[in-house]
Formats: structure tokens, C-alpha cells, sequence
């Protein structure tokens, strides 16, 4: 990050995000190929994130160098499920448009949030690895990225109201999870 | 002021916009920490393989193909994102007004030591216009003061920083100081000084930009939805403002610049 960060403000060195993409190549490569596992794809989704990065660039600055690699892979993995969707292709990463979707909200919201506003770090940190992956892409989303409903459902080619509902389904299934470990615990 | 003051300043007061604040950032934390964890998992394993691995002579030939169009697309977006404005010109007239007394803060200021920041104290000048003479005094206004981080070389800069941003990063020295803020919620605020004479594309795609007074001095407003960028000079040097907030905050911010040295 600092090697970026001297680059971006000195005026004679090479570009902000020329740095970048030599510091973060093979991360962005790995992240792509692992959803499309097709080269062409991989190269247009390394393309497409370094353009929405650009616009990013005051933001990346403030980042330390975990928070930065982890901001890119996460954007990578947004731009792959873009152009699954885009492209028409089945994907486990993509969610089915479902007509019950937008009256489906979990009556637990405040319970399931309390429970994930006291669990532990250990407790969460499993949780998170125990849900879907699909989910888990959909939080990094919402609370990494900070998209708003209205952009999620843009990337998915759903409703807002879709994802609203896919939200409070993925925050249902972490306090499910948390839940479970704690029976289990006891 | 310190980081914990400055969320202190963000964080809402009801009970449910707390807990709801409170789940959010324990997500975002959580969620940060699995990823950091993932990547360096990823990391570890991709630099124990060996150099004639399958998977890293895949990778390089993938580099070796594509890297030149990333060069120049990198290039095109970069150059795209700073192209020079349209200037759409605006007037305001500003209206008149009959003032008796005014209190003004000047930038003649008086420099206090503070460490690690220079603490700059405002001058306050009180007049008062009478039929015969007019009333003069400066003092020290204890009321009014800014930090300045030590480290800043810059002959300028702002008195006026919004509540909850705290500074990130510094870079200063002979042609150019700047300085990033950074506020919860991806809020930014970067300003630059730079010595006459530099030129520069701004990106104005989908902005409004507009021509506005800047202390007596004309610079350019560009606003975009989610940020406002202002550019402007004076007879010793060149600013830029770059903050996430509403045109008349980063206005705010523009005219607080006050030489400083």
C-alpha cells in the first residue's frame, strides 16, 4: 500500500493504478478465473474492475493494504457475477429471480440481528464460513462495498425488493449458524 | 481531534439506529477479517508453488498476452476520469447589504506549538462604523483555531475541516502537498497545493461544473452526485478540493484555505 500510495502522489511516477494492477494481478487472476474458469472472461472482468477502481481512487487511497487486496478480490467477484448474469449463464453464484421473494422477510429481523450484534468474533468468523458462498457475496455487497439495494439488484438482475428479502434471508442463516454452534457448544 | 471523537460525532443516539449501526459494523468487520484471512490463505499457497507450477505458467502467459491492453485501457480510464471540464458559465449576482458591525476572522495568524500539530489561532477584528470615526481592534480568538498536521510544507490550508473526518495520509514537499481525510461511511476529503503553473484533466463526465468565487478568486466547481471537486488559484498557488459532502460544504471548505505561514 505505501509503494501505492507514494506513487499516487507524486505527480512524475507512473499512474495509481498502473501500481495497483502489478501489486494485485495474480489475486485479481485467481479471484476471476476461480467463478468463470475462461480466459477471455477473466480478462474482461480484470478490465471492468480496474475501470470501476479508477473512479474509487481517493477511497482506495485511505485503505491499508489488507483492506485494499481484500476490497479488489471482493470487487472482482462482483464484476464476475455481473457478467455471469449478463452472459446468461447458470451459476450457483447467482440467485433464481423468485416471485415470493419481496413478501418473504424474515419475522425475526430484530432477534436475528441481536444475535449477530453479540456473537463472538470466533463465533461469527465460523458462521461466515459455513454460509453459502452466494450469500456471503451478497453481505460483502451490502456491507463491504456499500451498495445499496438498487445496485445489487442491478449486478443480480433482481428487484431491490429481491435483495432487500436475500439480505434478511442471508442475516436469518448466519444467526441460524451461530445458533446451531451454540447448541452445539452446550 | 481523535478518531473516537470523530465516530463519537457520526454514530446516531437512537436506540434502534444504534443497534442497527452496532450489527452493521460488527458484519463489516467480520466480513473484512474473513476476507483478510481468505486472501492471505490464497496468498500462502500461491507463493509455495513452485515457478514451473502449471498454474503460474498459465498465469504468465495470461499476463504476457493481456498486459499491454491493460496498460492502455488503464491509461484511456485514467486520462478519461481526469478530462478537461466543459465549462457551463454561471453568474450570481451577490446581493447587497448595509452592515454596521462585523466580525471578521482574518488569516493573520498566530502560530502556537501544539505537538504534534501546529495549532493555528485566528485573528478576530472588530470594527464598528460610527458617524465620525470608526472603532478598530484585533485579538486572538481563543474560540476559533485550527490544526495543521507538522509535517505539512504547504503555504496554505484549510481552517475548515467538517466534523467526523480525521486525517489519513499526508505527502508534502516542494512542488505539491496533500493531504486525505477520510469519515465513516467511505466519506473522503483530499486537498492539494501546488506550485503555478501545473495543468491537469479533471474528470467532469455526468458533472455539472460551474465557475465560483473562491475569496476573490475564480475557480470551478465540479459537481457529481457523489462528490464536488473544486480547482482554484491564487497569485502564489494552484488548489484542489476533492470531498464527498454537498457543494456548500466543499465551498465551505474552499474558502476556509488561509495561508498559514
Amino acid at each position: 500500500m505505501l509503494s501505492i500510495f507514494a506513487t499516487i502522489l507524486d505527480d512524475n511516477q507512473r499512474s495509481f493504478m498502473e501500481a495497483l494492477y502489478y501489486d494485485y494481478r495474480s489475486i485479481m487472476y485467481g479471484a476471476a478465473f476461480q467463478v468463470v474458469q475462461h480466459h477471455q472472461d477473466t480478462e474482461d472482468i480484470i478490465h471492468d474492475t480496474l475501470i470501476k477502481l479508477i473512479e474509487k481512487t481517493p477511497l482506495l487511497m485511505t485503505f491499508d493494504c489488507f483492506t485494499l487486496r481484500s476490497y479488489i478480490v471482493i470487487s472482482v467477484r462482483r464484476t464476475a457475477i455481473d457478467l455471469l448474469r449478463k452472459r446468461g449463464r447458470k451459476n450457483e453464484l447467482l440467485f433464481e429471480e423468485d416471485s415470493f421473494l419481496d413478501t418473504l422477510a424474515s419475522n425475526n429481523t430484530s432477534v436475528d440481528d441481536e444475535l449477530i450484534r453479540e456473537a463472538e468474533a470466533d463465533q461469527l468468523h465460523k458462521a461466515l464460513d459455513l454460509l453459502k458462498e452466494k450469500q456471503r457475496d451478497l453481505l460483502n455487497m451490502r456491507y463491504f462495498l456499500n451498495l445499496n439495494d438498487e445496485e445489487i439488484a442491478e449486478i443480480y438482475g433482481l428487484k431491490s425488493g429481491s435483495i432487500r428479502s436475500l439480505l434478511s434471508r442471508a442475516r436469518k442463516e448466519l444467526a441460524d449458524i451461530i445458533r446451531e454452534t451454540e447448541n452445539e457448544q452446550i | 481531534m481523535s478518531k473516537y471523537e470523530n465516530d463519537r460525532e457520526t454514530t446516531p443516539y437512537g436506540i434502534e439506529s444504534l443497534q442497527q449501526h452496532l450489527t452493521e459494523t460488527k458484519l463489516r468487520l467480520a466480513l473484512l477479517q474473513y476476507q483478510k484471512q481468505q486472501d492471505e490463505a490464497w496468498q500462502g499457497e500461491y507463493e509455495a508453488l513452485p515457478l514451473d507450477a502449471p498454474q503460474k505458467i498459465e498465469e504468465a502467459h495470461f499476463f504476457e498476452k493481456t498486459e499491454a491492453q491493460t496498460l492502455r485501457l488503464i491509461k484511456k480510464h485514467e486520462n478519461s476520469h481526469r478530462r478537461a471540464p466543459k465549462v457551463r458559465r454561471t453568474f450570481k449576482v451577490l446581493p447587497a447589504a448595509a452592515i454596521i458591525v462585523l466580525v471578521l476572522m482574518l488569516s493573520f495568524a498566530t502560530v502556537l506549538a501544539v505537538s504534534p500539530q501546529l495549532r493555528i489561532h485566528m485573528i478576530r477584528m472588530l470594527y464598528k462604523v460610527m458617524p465620525q470615526y470608526t472603532e478598530v481592534s484585533f485579538s486572538p480568538d481563543p474560540d476559533h483555531f485550527f490544526d495543521v498536521p507538522e509535517g505539512w510544507q504547504g503555504l496554505y490550508y484549510p481552517a475548515y475541516i467538517p466534523e467526523g473526518y480525521y486525517q489519513t495520509n499526508i505527502v508534502s514537499g516542494k512542488k505539491s502537498s496533500k493531504v486525505v481525510f477520510s469519515a465513516n461511511d467511505n466519506h473522503y476529503l483530499f486537498f492539494s497545493e501546488h506550485k503555478l503553473g501545473v495543468e491537469s484533466n479533471i474528470n467532469s463526465e455526468n458533472s455539472v461544473v460551474e465557475e465560483i468565487d473562491i475569496n476573490g478568486k475564480t475557480g470551478l466547481i465540479i459537481q457529481n452526485g457523489d462528490y464536488n471537486m473544486i480547482v482554484w488559484a491564487n497569485d502564489e498557488k494552484c488548489f484542489t478540493l476533492y470531498v464527498t459532502e454537498n457543494a456548500d460544504i466543499a465551498i465551505k471548505i474552499a474558502k476556509s484555505v488561509m495561508r498559514i505561514k
